[in-house]
C-alpha cells in the first residue's frame, strides 16, 4: 500500500481549512492543519511533509515570513491566498513557492488537481 | 580917348561902344567911370580870386577825388580780399559744421544704442528676477552645478526639502551636504549618463534631510551643452515624493485588504457549495442540487464582480502599471479564443480567426492585452445567438495593428451607444437577454487601451450585431509606471 502523501495546511480561517482539509483527506492525502506561521515552522521540524498549502495573511508569523524561513528547503509549497495582486504572485514565487492559487477563483477540485500535479 | 586913370578894358570897350572915341568926359563922369573901373577891377580880382580858388578847389577836389578813388580802390580790394577770406572761412566752417553734424549723428546713434542696451539689460534683469522668483517658489528643488558637480546655484526649495540652506550648498560638491545613502554603483552610473553620455538622468532615489530623516525623491539631472557640444553645467531637479509614495502605498494596501476581505467569504461559500454538490458530504436530492447550483452560480458571479471591481479600483487609483514586452499577438489571441471554448461551445458558436500577416510580434503588456481580448470576445459570445459565427480579424498596416471582433448578436441600441464604455453601464437589451454582466468589462477595456496608447471603438446596430475594434500603433503599448499590476 502506498503511504499517503502528507499535506500541511496553514490557514487561519477555520471554515476554509475545514472544507479544504476534508476535500484533501477524501482525495487520499494525510492532512495536518495549523492556523499560524509559528506552528507551521514547528510542524515541518516535527514531520516531513510532501506539500504545504500556505495562506499568506495569518496572525503572528504570516505566510511571507514562513516562505522566507523555508526558502531553500525541499518542501513543495502552494500559496493559497485571497490576495492576488501580481506583485504578490511574483514575490511568492521568488521566495520559492511553486504555485499561487487565489482561493475565490479556484474550485476545490482545482486545488486537488494542482496538488496531484505537483506531487506527481 | 584919354583918361587920367587906367580904365578897365571891358569898361573901355563898353564906353567906346556907347560913346564912341571922341567925346569929352566931364570930371564927374570921369570920377564915376573910375569908380566903375575900380569896381570892374575889383570884380576881375574877385573873379581871378574865385577862379583861382575854384581852381584850387577843383584841384583839391580832384586830388581828393583821386585820393578817394585810391582809397575806394583800396577798400574795394580789401573788400574783395575780405570776401574771399569770408568765403574761404565759410567753407571751412561749413566743413566743420558738417563734421560736427556727423559726429552729432553718430553720438545720437550711440545714445540710442545705449538706450536699447539699457532697456535690454533692464528687461534681462527683470526676467532674471522673475525667473529667480519663479524658481524660488517652485515646489521642486533646482540645483545648478558646474561640469565638475560643484554647486553654483540652488533655489529656496533646497531648504524646504533638505533642511539645508541653498547658500550652504553653493561652492560644495552637490550631495556633499545631504549625505547620499544610495549604493556607489548608482552614482557611478549617474555620472556616466550625464557626463560621458551627456544624456538626461532620471531616477527615484533616497536622500537624507538635515534632520537625518530619509525621504524618497524623483530626480532629473540634465547636462546643458554649449554650441560645440561641451558641458557648460548640470541642472538637477528633485521632487520630494515621499507623500505620494505613502499615499500610493496606502491605496494599494487598501485594495489588498478589500480584495482579501471580499474574497474570503466568497471562497467559503464556493467551496462548501462545491463540496455539497460533489456529494462528498452526503446525498443531495434533485431539488437540493438545483438550489445549490443556483447558490454556486451566484457566488461565481460575485467572484467575477469582485475581481472586476478590484481591477477598476486599481485603474482609478492610478496604481496599475503597463509593462510592455515583445509578445506574439496572434498566439495570445489564439489562446484567448481557446480559453473561451467552453462558453462558445455551450452556445454552438463558431469563432473564425483571420490575419493579414502570418506572425505579429509587438510590445504589449500581455496581462492587460489578455484582459482586453477576453472581455471583448466574451462579450461577443455572450450577446450572440446560438449557432452563430463570430469573426475575429487581425489587420496590420504600416502604422498600426487593428483587431476586430464581429458578431451577429443582439447589437447595441443607438440611444445607448454613447454610454457603452461607462462604468457599470449595461444596455437594456443586454440586461434583458443576458442576466450576467457587471457593466465593468468595457470600462476596463477602454481604460486599459487609453492608458497604454491604443484605441477601442465599435460599430453596432440593434438586432443585427456589433463589431468591436481594438488598435495599437506598431510601436506597441506605452510603458506606464505605477505601483501595482491588474489581476
Amino acid at each position: 500500500m502506498d503511504t499517503k502523501k502528507k499535506i500541511l495546511i496553514a490557514e487561519d480561517e477555520k471554515p476554509i481549512s475545514n472544507v479544504l482539509g476534508l476535500k484533501l483527506t477524501n482525495a487520499g492525502f494525510e492532512v495536518t492543519i495549523v492556523d499560524n506561521g509559528e506552528k507551521v515552522l514547528a510542524e515541518v521540524i516535527k514531520q516531513k511533509f510532501d506539500l504545504l498549502l500556505l495562506d499568506l495573511l495569518m496572525p503572528g508569523t504570516d505566510g511571507w515570513s514562513v516562505l522566507e524561513k523555508l526558502k531553500g528547503s525541499n518542501l513543495k509549497i502552494i500559496v493559497t491566498s485571497n490576495l492576488g495582486q501580481e506583485e504578490d504572485v511574483k514575490k511568492a514565487k521568488a521566495l520559492g513557492a511553486q504555485d499561487f492559487l487565489i482561493k475565490s477563483d479556484v474550485p476545490l477540485e482545482g486545488i486537488v488537481r494542482r496538488v496531484n500535479a505537483l506531487l506527481a | 580917348m584919354r583918361f587920367n586913370f587906367f580904365m578897365h578894358s571891358i569898361l573901355q570897350r563898353q564906353f567906346k561902344r556907347v560913346f564912341g572915341e571922341n567925346v569929352t568926359i566931364p570930371p564927374a563922369l570921369s570920377f564915376f567911370l573910375e569908380l566903375v573901373s575900380h569896381t570892374y577891377e575889383g570884380f576881375d580880382e574877385d573873379r581871378v580870386l574865385l577862379d583861382r580858388s575854384l581852381e584850387i578847389s577843383s584841384k583839391e577836389y580832384l586830388e581828393n577825388n583821386r585820393r578817394l578813388e585810391e582809397t575806394r580802390q583800396k577798400v574795394e580790394e580789401q573788400a574783395k580780399n575780405l570776401a574771399l577770406q569770408v568765403a574761404a572761412r565759410t567753407k571751412e566752417l561749413d566743413a566743420r559744421v558738417s563734421d560736427l553734424e556727423d559726429v552729432r549723428r553718430a553720438m545720437t546713434n550711440l545714445l540710442e544704442d545705449l538706450e536699447l542696451e539699457k532697456k535690454r539689460s533692464d528687461k534681462l534683469a527683470k526676467d532674471l528676477i522673475k525667473f529667480k522668483l519663479a524658481l524660488d517658489n517652485a515646489s521642486d528643488m533646482v540645483i545648478i552645478t558646474d561640469p565638475e558637480g560643484t554647486v553654483i546655484y540652488g533655489n529656496r526649495t533646497v531648504e524646504k526639502i533638505t533642511g539645508y540652506k541653498a547658500e550652504e550648498a553653493v561652492g560644495k560638491k552637490s550631495g556633499a551636504l545631504w549625505k547620499l545613502p544610495m549604493p556607489l554603483e548608482f552614482y557611478r552610473n549617474m555620472w556616466d549618463v550625464i557626463k560621458n553620455r551627456k544624456e538626461v538622468f532620471t531616477s527615484e532615489i533616497q536622500n537624507k534631510r538635515k534632520s537625518g530623516e530619509l525621504y524618497t525623491a524623483n530626480i532629473s539631472i540634465s547636462p546643458v551643452l554649449s554650441k560645440e557640444g561641451e558641458i557648460e553645467f548640470f541642472v538637477g531637479i528633485e521632487r520630494d515624493i515621499t507623500k505620494e509614495k505613502e499615499i500610493d502605498k496606502a491605496k494599494t494596501e487598501f485594495i489588498s485588504l478589500a480584495s482579501h476581505q471580499l474574497r474570503t467569504p466568497l471562497s467559503t461559500v464556493n467551496w462548501y457549495t462545491e463540496s455539497l454538490l460533489s456529494g462528498e458530504s452526503g446525498n443531495v436530492t434533485g431539488p437540493q442540487r438545483q438550489f445549490l447550483e443556483q447558490i454556486y452560480s451566484s457566488s461565481q458571479r460575485m467572484v467575477t464582480l469582485v475581481n472586476s471591481l478590484l481591477n477598476v479600483s486599481r485603474i482609478e487609483m492610478g496604481t496599475f502599471i503597463v509593462e510592455p514586452k515583445e509578445t506574439d499577438l496572434l498566439k495570445l489571441l489564439g489562446s484567448e479564443i481557446t480559453g473561451l471554448s467552453v462558453e462558445s461551445n455551450a452556445k454552438n458558436i463558431k469563432l473564425l480567426f483571420n490575419s493579414n500577416v502570418p506572425s505579429l510580434k509587438i510590445q504589449v503588456d500581455s496581462k492587460l492585452m489578455q484582459m482586453v481580448l477576453q472581455n471583448v470576445i466574451a462579450n461577443a459570445i455572450k450577446y450572440s445567438l446560438n449557432n452563430s459565427t463570430i469573426v475575429i480579424n487581425v489587420i496590420q498596416t504600416a502604422q498600426s495593428v487593428t483587431i476586430s471582433v464581429a458578431d451577429s448578436g443582439i447589437g447595441i441600441p443607438a440611444k445607448d451607444q454613447n454610454q457603452v464604455f461607462s462604468k457599470l453601464f449595461r444596455a437594456d437589451n443586454a440586461k434583458e437577454k443576458v442576466l450576467e454582466g457587471t457593466g465593468l468589462g468595457l470600462y476596463l477595456v477602454k481604460m486599459i487601451m487609453d492608458e497604454s496608447g491604443g484605441k477601442v471603438w465599435f460599430k453596432s446596430e440593434e438586432g443585427k450585431g456589433t463589431i468591436f475594434y481594438i488598435s495599437l500603433p506598431l510601436s506597441g503599448m506605452i510603458q506606464k509606471e505605477g505601483t501595482r499590476e491588474l489581476s
